[in-house]
């Protein structure tokens, strides 16, 4: 998985958001913010089982991935031109980045979707129940159609992609 | 690179609570052995030790470990070929937020002095220095840690590796960021120092080189003109993750896997260099050309490379392949994970790389494991590998 360090992450999500720093890393509190899951072994199959018949996506990313954030800023403007289509985000960090997780959904404003975060030590095994041809680099994005037949892709996309990805799954 | 090795550690030390029982138990039932090599090498750690443990003999055949806890680093040796270690002496006194993962693991070295060198990932000014440390007196004590590089102070640096010369230099490399402008393009450098005769590093570190994929351990090695050589994934047009050599401030492009991608894979690659002078490398991708693991060799010094050799089993994740050389016998090792269990495989090669046996696997464990790291000493080679739950294991190449 990418990991860079927090300094250059603070640099990138001021760039993303175009907004001052917080003078303090912000934590959960909105009472609009989805409870973080913890995502362990059977997760994957609840999430499954909860979005049957809709297409979705499932954006897998950390706190500690430059990458991630870029990807995360193209999920926010997708989630603003389409609030219909479910974004559901898995972070592969772990129960004790909540407040770093939140604090980057409040940056990008993505406090209202659906999201997850890693509860088991064996994190291969996770990995491994979403996708056992996955490494385990991230980003990694899963685009679901109503049929629950999924495409993966590894890397920030052009939006481009991700908009023709998109129109694939709803039609 | 991580930021977290907390859960491991916190995890490993539940897992480990138990296999000490169940070692106090097997030593009151037989004790026609000596406590096996394994977990129980951690049960006299302060926080049951951790996952990303890195090794070294010394020339006199003793087997240092550093070890990784949350708040401090530890160092140990044995000299039983890792079946029991000495009790762990700490590298730092205060505590720090220690940083360890697979490709942001501490590391150990010994110069042909018999001074220890340590390098480990911590919070510093900045979120992440590399530290070093220096014993004196064989591993008795360690020297306070002082950041590696000169600009510690004002940019993060990781994944911090020594090398030891054949002439017994010590070579301290890692990831610096001193040199970003533009936090939305990608890429890091590498810059180096060297252990000194007076204990410590100079403390004037120089570039090696620059858009390096940020995530991704660099290899090694001595050629046989004594100059150390690296192998790094670099980032190739802005966009492409394939690997490269460097040598004397030059380095050139040497796979082309044509992987592009804005990611990260978190998987560096691995060099040896026999005494004869051949390059061998080893490393994954996803490229459009190939993709899983590889090997190929040079003949030329890193001119040419033999046509990629794919091993592993693709339908069970080969990853993280190390390599190494002694004359005309050539290891690989790896893991592969077939959804409960990790395997460590080993492939070998008598003949330079030329024809390989078949892959084998030679442990096992349903547990977290680190990656396999080869190791020398004198005529033998082995595996060094950890596991949470079976522990520390150095396993000879047969």
């Amino acid at each position: 998985m990418p990991r860079t360090y927090l300094a250059r992450l603070l640099g990138l999500l001021l760039a993303l958001s175009n907004q001052p720093a917080p003078a303090a890393s912000t934590v959960t509190g909105s009472t609009s913010t989805p409870q973080t899951q913890a995502f362990i072994s059977g997760s994957y199959k609840q999430i499954l089982a909860n979005n049957t018949k809709q297409p979705f996506l499932l954006a897998i990313w950390s706190i500690n991935c430059v990458s991630c954030m870029k990807d995360m800023a193209l999920l926010r403007d997708i989630h603003k031109q389409k609030p219909a289509l479910k974004i559901i985000l898995l972070a592969a960090d772990d129960l004790s980045a909540s407040a770093q997780i939140h604090g980057i959904f409040e940056k990008l404003q993505l406090t209202d979707l659906e999201n997850w975060v890693f509860a088991d030590d064996n994190d291969r095994k996770l990995r491994f129940e979403i996708d056992p041809k996955w490494y385990g680099e991230i980003p990694r994005t899963y685009f679901f159609d109503a049929a629950q037949q999924r495409t993966g892709v590894s890397g920030v996309l052009p939006k481009a992609k991700y908009d023709a990805m998109i129109g694939k799954i709803l039609n | 690179m991580a930021l977290q090795p907390p859960k491991q550690a916190l995890a490993g030390h539940r897992s480990l609570l138990l296999i000490a029982v169940l070692a106090i138990t097997a030593c009151s039932t037989s004790h026609q052995h000596p406590p096996n090599a394994g977990a129980a090498d951690y049960q006299h750690y302060p926080a049951g030790g951790g996952l990303f443990v890195s090794a070294t003999f010394a020339p006199d055949g003793k087997l240092w470990r550093v070890v990784p806890e949350k708040q401090h680093v530890y160092v140990d040796y044995s000299t039983d070929l890792g079946k029991s270690f000495s009790p762990p002496v700490p590298v730092n006194p205060e505590p720090q937020t220690i940083k360890a993962s697979g490709e942001n693991r501490p590391d150990i070295a010994v110069d042909g002095t018999g001074r220890i060198y340590v390098l480990y990932a911590a919070e510093g000014t900045q979120p992440s220095a590399v530290y070093a440390s220096v014993s004196n007196d064989n591993g008795q004590s360690f020297a306070p840690p002082m950041p590696v590089s000169d600009k510690a102070s004002e940019a993060n640096t990781y994944q911090g590796q020594l090398a030891t010369s054949p002439a017994g230099q010590v070579y301290a490399f890692w990831h610096d960021e001193r040199d970003r402008t533009d936090w939305k393009q990608a890429g890091n450098a590498i810059y180096l120092t060297t252990g000194n005769s007076q204990a410590g590093f100079r403390p004037i570190a120089e570039k090696l080189a620059d858009t390096l994929c940020d995530c991704c351990r660099i290899a090694s090695a001595f050629d046989t003109d004594g100059q150390p050589v690296w192998l790094a994934r670099f980032i190739y047009q802005g966009r492409i993750r394939d690997h490269g050599l460097i040598k004397a401030h030059k380095n050139w492009r040497v796979t082309f896997d044509d992987w592009e991608i804005e990611a990260c894979p978190e998987q560096g690659p691995a060099l040896a260099i026999s005494d004869d002078g051949r390059y061998h490398i080893a490393w994954f991708t996803q490229g459009t050309a190939r993709q899983g693991v590889f090997y190929a060799f040079s003949g030329d010094k890193g001119g040419h490379f033999s046509t990629p050799l794919p091993f592993g089993n693709p339908e069970k994740l080969p990853a993280h392949p190390d390599v190494i050389a002694l004359g005309q016998q050539v290891a690989l090792a790896w893991t592969e994970f077939d959804g409960n269990q990790t395997q460590l495989m080993l492939m070998q090669s008598r003949d330079g790389g030329q024809t390989w046996q078949a892959a084998k696997a030679i442990a096992s464990s349903t547990a977290e494991t680190d990656f396999p790291l080869l190791l020398q000493h004198r005529q033998r080679l082995f595996v060094s590998w950890n596991s949470k739950n079976e522990g520390y294991r150095l396993i000879p190449v047969q």
